[in-house]
């Protein structure tokens, strides 16, 4: 009984239809709030002490970094859901999101290492964050290679999302081993956490980035999880009738 | 289970190709590292704790080699399925099989290279056991991997599972430079023990289940 | 007397395409199913289902309890490394490899025990798997997907025998085949 509500609410032709009705509003406001935020990042905040102008990639790095986990934290959770509830529409935003995270995970990484060029002097170093993100792009990576490997597409989704609940298991346990491994090497020469308290005329632009990218990133999740839905459900009638 | 255990080994033995391979590319390895490196005031004993995680690694992949493969392409698995519900002791005992046949020659041979290269004779049985049990992980690793990846070849397997081989390559080396500065590793070893007592019918199982659903 | 197996109303779809649409028959002792359909029909994706390796999107299969069924499908799983004599002894008991290699002998393929598997032409290979399935004991089903091609007239003739004395031992046959068969069977399209 609770099923069939769940399911005639998260049915992927519901879900569609609502998109189409509010991306607009969601897509627009969020362009033009990250097109701000960034500009308030890099021509009006103040230079910063130390780094110069160097570290004003961080409105780009910052929130690619914090979102790069958090997705993978709510893939989880539509995998849960999925398993449970057999929700289709779980399924397929869990795939549309290992695409957005494998994205945003590699933007981390490469904004890490552009930004490591003139902190660091070097573009890449085996700090536990670092080594972290790489294995969190592999797990994405793997995810959606796994997803592809299959003709059935429903055993695909059940294993992806069984695997993405192992992933999530297995986060925390990569996290303290690579971190007691680069604490028993050597410290870090500089980590994130380290740093001074951030001024507010950088703050502020800051969290704005963070918010109109999560915006972006959602309507990003839903332009994919659009691709991925019209290309799994491409013999319903309600797809053949669409636009 | 015992007659799967020796339908295994007779598979095994008599493929000969697939049992000494990962024997002789970890012998060619430990052979050429030394060459590799500038020994001139530096110690083969140290180099030789550093590389044998990564060393066993590779190796172990290799010795998965298409264990699964081969009877999910000649329809092994199916006719097992025909007979029994699961899978589940089909690819336990070829994990038994891995284990007994490649991964215990492959400790043995890591003490021999280890007196070659002058290692303190004093840690010889720690270091067997944790070659054994690293070994145990990574081949229930990569057992987990290939049913993953079976159709589309080892390197999707590697892929996906790489992510749960960098723990345990970190935590390993970490344990053979404790070793190395003979620090007692006696709480470590009894772990690993417990973990490879929980990891493998547990990896089997999930492999088992994962071919099934390729099967379908 | 209650069926051996049961299929009722079966369904099956891989990504929203339905290959089969509520198929339901019933195999007795001493009964042939003949399952016949044009290629891609689903014939194979049924037996599967009725092996129990497949799961139906609708509907059910019922297996009598502790039903011993035998399966010969495309793929051949003998080890091309091991020989003739070796495969078998992998899969057959002591009772059963002395029938089969008096199959063998009766095929003229007793020479080729000792041959690595690999070595055999396809012919041969097949030939000898599928004596390796008929010579199990207490076999009640045989499901055979497609057991004749590749083999030449008189021993399909040959093969064709063979099962007809174990059906009327009591077995039963499923079988999926282009050959036509002489065996009396009831015919199932889909």
């Amino acid at each position: 009984m609770s099923n069939k509500i769940i399911n005639k609410f998260a049915s992927a032709k519901t879900y569609i239809e609502t998109c189409d009705k509010y991306f607009l509003f969601v897509f627009i406001p969020s362009i033009l709030l990250i097109i701000a935020g960034w500009y308030w990042g890099i021509f009006i905040a103040p230079p910063d002490a130390v780094q110069g102008d160097s570290y004003r990639i961080i409105y780009l790095h910052v929130p690619s970094s914090i979102y790069a986990q958090l997705i993978y934290w709510i893939m989880a959770a539509w995998s849960a859901i999925y398993l449970i509830w057999r929700v289709k529409l779980a399924a397929y935003l869990t795939k549309s999101a290992a695409f957005v995270g494998l994205l945003v995970t590699f933007l981390a990484l490469f904004s890490g290492s552009v930004w490591g060029i003139p902190t660091w002097g070097t573009w890449w170093q085996w700090d536990a964050r670092i080594t972290s993100t790489i294995i969190l792009f592999l797990m994405y990576l793997g995810l959606i290679a796994l997803h592809d490997s299959f003709n059935n597409q429903n055993k695909a989704d059940n294993l992806m999302s069984i695997l993405t609940i192992v992933g999530c298991v297995n986060l925390p346990i990569i996290k303290k081993s690579v971190d007691w491994w680069s604490t028993l090497h050597q410290p870090a020469s500089i980590t994130l956490t380290d740093n001074p308290a951030i001024d507010p005329a950088m703050l502020y632009p800051l969290i704005l980035c963070i918010v109109s990218f999560g915006f972006v990133l959602i309507s990003m999740g839903v332009l994919v999880s659009k691709l991925i839905i019209f290309n799994r459900e491409k013999n319903r009638n309600w797809v053949k009738n669409y636009g | 289970m015992i007659k799967y255990l020796s339908q295994e080994q007779t598979k095994l033995i008599y493929k000969s190709r697939a049992w000494l391979t990962p024997l002789i590319l970890f012998a060619l390895i430990m052979i050429a590292f030394p060459l590799s490196i500038d020994l001139f005031g530096k110690q083969t004993s140290d180099l030789f704790m550093i590389i044998i995680v990564i060393s066993l690694l590779l190796t172990n992949y290799l010795a998965i080699d298409d264990i699964l493969l081969e009877d999910y392409e000649d329809g092994s698995f199916e006719q097992f399925l025909t007979q029994n519900k699961s899978l589940f002791s089909s690819v336990l005992a070829k994990l038994i099989i891995l284990i007994i046949y490649k991964a215990l020659p492959l400790s043995l041979l890591t003490i021999l290279f280890a007196s070659v290269n002058n290692v303190d004779p004093f840690v010889f049985l720690d270091l067997f056991l944790i070659s054994f049990f690293c070994q145990i992980l990574f081949l229930n690793i990569f057992l987990f991997g290939s049913a993953l990846g079976i159709n589309k070849g080892g390197l999707l397997g590697l892929i996906v599972v790489m992510p749960i081989v960098f723990p345990v390559i970190i935590i390993f080396g970490q344990s053979m430079t404790l070793l190395q500065n003979n620090s007692s590793i006696d709480s470590f070893l009894l772990l690993s023990l417990g973990i490879s007592f929980l990891i493998t019918p547990m990896f089997s199982y999930l492999s088992s289940l994962i071919l099934k659903m390729h099967l379908e | 007397m209650s069926n051996l197996i049961e299929v009722d109303n079966v369904h099956y779809s891989i990504n929203e395409n339905n290959l089969i649409r509520g198929i339901s028959f019933g195999l007795k002792e001493n009964e042939i199913c003949h399952i016949q359909g044009v290629n891609g029909s689903g014939k194979t994706s049924l037996l599967k289902i009725i092996l129990g390796i497949v799961e139906p999107t609708k509907g059910e299969v019922h297996r009598k309890e502790n039903l011993k069924i035998q399966f010969h499908g495309h793929k051949l799983p003998f080890k091309g490394f091991l020989t003739l004599l070796q495969n078998l002894k992998l899969v057959l008991s002591e009772d059963e490899l002395i029938d089969a290699q008096k199959f063998l002998e009766e095929l003229d393929l007793h020479e080729k025990l000792n041959l690595r598997f690999s070595n055999l032409s396809f012919g041969q290979q097949k030939k000898s798997f599928f004596a390796s399935k008929l010579v199990i004991k207490n076999t009640q089903v045989f499901v055979l997907d497609e057991p004749f091609v590749g083999l030449d007239d008189s021993t399909t003739k040959f093969f064709q025998e063979k099962l007809q004395e174990r059906v009327n031992d009591g077995a039963a046959i499923i079988i999926t085949s282009h050959i036509p068969i002489s065996m009396p069977a009831k015919t199932i399209n889909i």
